[in-house]
């Protein structure tokens, strides 16, 4: 279990050095990931190809996400008591009903928790992995809102659009809390 | 509805750790067995086998006909209560009764009757549609009395149940369970760690130690017939007082005091005796009469514990609260209400009649008290 929680120093990774590793991965002539994919026909090809570009970006930074949803879901877990677990294996005997029935809804509270942060992440946290991959390629790549924001203000100089673009983002992320405090948790069983 | 038979039970965990070591209880169709000992003496492991919760290291457990050791938990017939509850924390009141039973395809207008009948007996009806949090300790502790009667298992576990509750609470509750369980007549296996538990709710109790059984009786024969200094401790409140002494002929001395017994003694040499701290009564001074020297007094309202030591013993005496007391009390016991206790801890018994039958018959007291 030790050795599990050291999982979490995957999260210490700054994002432009997991994009730079994650680079590695899908380079042209030494990414791993790349030559699997050849295996299937497939021909990744990283800053050129629009939709190869953006399946790499999802990749590191969810490759970089997964061990701090990992945690909180294994704490989340542990939360739950064994003897609610225990009664359960009494009242119900297939372990997959019992999972869908009593252990998901009491997971619901750290599923909330995260989708917030997972959301806040992909929003604003991927900006790292994809100055990284983007930086030094060709035009027309797959980018986030908050990097077109820093696109066109710092390097197009065009700071009205720039703001605009900004507010219209903070909008976005207002209706999407909103939304999920409003709809998902009411869902949710805090106990 | 079903006898359980316990036969030769051990759980050995990985590590050699015995917990349970070869324990064989019987128990007949519609029994309450209470399951008593001090924390770790294996009492909660033999039920949570019962249960299916662990697994069984050695012999088998059979519920009715069926021996269940690979059986898989639902599917053994039996509910179980647990200390802390456990209920659903996500679901009303009635979804948590329902529960075991829309898992067992049961149709909806019999889960429906089933679970009103039940809220009706626990009156928990007005809270069916409320949320587990928004309960108190009592209403939590009988809604899981609840899904355990709604399936109508063959038998009833209960593990420590009424340990989360407040004292008065639990007299309550005790009483209720007690009345529950002889109206529907399930046969019950419930573990404690209160003594006092054990005594009112048992039809028969185990009492456990180390992972042993020390002795199996109805209350009253535990209590009047300990079978070793580990029960005679454990089972009465205040503990029977366990003090040296030797035996010569028909003859016990304590220190300096010598009892006649008026039989033959079971043993000779030196014992431990056992006195019960409300055998032991107020005497005039005399050859036959313990001094006992009072050291401080608890007062309980109805009664008064008194203790102290004789010579360098320490003893424990129930005394009535309007006697008065002075610095050093003579105080004697019945002869035949005394037990004695060899050196291994075990009961030695009278010869003659046995142990069981005359420590259970109300004899007059030979000597006159006071």
């Amino acid at each position: 279990m030790p050795l599990i929680r050291l999982l979490i120093w995957v999260y210490a990774i700054a994002p432009p050095v997991a994009g730079l590793m994650g680079m590695m991965f899908f380079d042209q002539h030494i990414g791993p990931i790349v030559k699997l994919a050849a295996w299937f026909g497939w021909d990744i090809r990283v800053g050129l190809d629009y939709f190869d570009t953006a399946f790499a970006m999802i990749v590191v930074s969810v490759w970089k996400q997964i061990p701090y949803n990992f945690i909180f879901f294994l704490s989340g877990l542990q939360g739950i008591p064994t003897s609610v677990r225990e009664a359960a294996a009494l009242d119900c005997r297939s372990g997959l009903r019992r999972f869908w029935t009593v252990v998901l809804p009491l997971l619901a509270p750290t599923a909330f928790f995260l989708l917030i942060i997972n959301v806040t992440y992909a929003l604003f946290d991927t900006f790292g992995v994809i100055d990284v991959m983007v930086k030094d390629k060709a035009a027309n790549n797959p980018i986030t809102l908050v990097y077109k924001v820093y696109m066109d203000g710092f390097r197009g100089n065009d700071l009205g659009g720039s703001s605009a673009q900004s507010v219209i983002l903070m909008i976005i992320v207002l209706v999407l809390t909103i939304f999920q405090f409003r709809f998902i948790e009411r869902r949710v069983h805090y106990n | 509805m079903a006898a359980i038979d316990i036969a030769e039970v051990s759980k050995i965990y990985t590590g050699g750790v015995e917990a349970v070591k070869s324990v064989s209880i019987d128990i007949t169709d519609g029994e309450l067995i209470v399951l008593v000992g001090p924390s770790g003496c294996g009492k909660s492991t033999l039920l949570r086998m019962v249960a299916g919760l662990e697994t069984i290291s050695k012999g088998t457990v059979k519920i009715g006909t069926r021996i269940v050791n690979q059986v898989d938990p639902a599917e053994r017939d039996i509910a179980m209560v647990f200390q802390n509850y456990a209920l659903y924390p996500h679901m009303t009141v009635y979804d948590n009764l329902a529960y075991g039973l829309r898992n067992r395809k049961t149709p909806r207008a019999e889960i429906d009757a089933r679970v009103t009948e039940a809220a009706r007996m626990l009156e928990i009806e007005p809270y069916l549609d409320r949320k587990p949090r928004a309960l108190s300790g009592g209403q939590r502790q009988r809604v899981a009395m609840g899904r355990a009667i709604v399936r109508k298992p063959a038998a009833f576990l209960f593990d420590e149940p009424l340990s989360n509750l407040d004292a008065k609470l639990r007299v309550s509750m005790r009483g209720e369970i007690k009345r529950l369980q002889k109206r529907l007549g399930t046969t019950s296996l419930y573990v404690t760690h209160d003594q006092l538990e054990a005594m009112t709710l048992a039809d028969r109790l185990v009492v456990l130690n180390g992972g042993r059984i020390e002795q199996i009786g109805r209350p009253l024969d535990v209590y009047h017939a300990p079978a070793s200094t580990f029960v005679a401790s454990f089972i009465g409140s205040p503990a029977m007082n366990l003090v040296k002494g030797t035996l010569e002929g028909s003859r016990l001395k304590i220190g300096t005091h010598t009892i006649e017994l008026g039989y033959p003694a079971p043993a000779a040499g030196p014992v431990t005796v056992g006195l019960r701290a409300e055998d032991l009564r107020p005497a005039a001074i005399s050859e036959q009469a313990l001094l006992f020297r009072v050291d401080y007094v608890e007062e309980l309202g109805a009664q008064r514990l008194v203790h102290g030591a004789v010579e360098d013993q320490e003893l424990t005496v129930v005394l009535a609260p309007e006697m008065p007391l002075a610095d050093e009390l003579a105080i004697t016991i019945p002869a035949d209400r005394l037990h004695f206790f060899a050196a291994n801890g075990k009961r030695l018994y009278r010869q003659a009649t046995t142990g069981l039958a005359s420590a259970r018959t109300p004899t007059v007291n030979p000597e006159p008290a006071l």
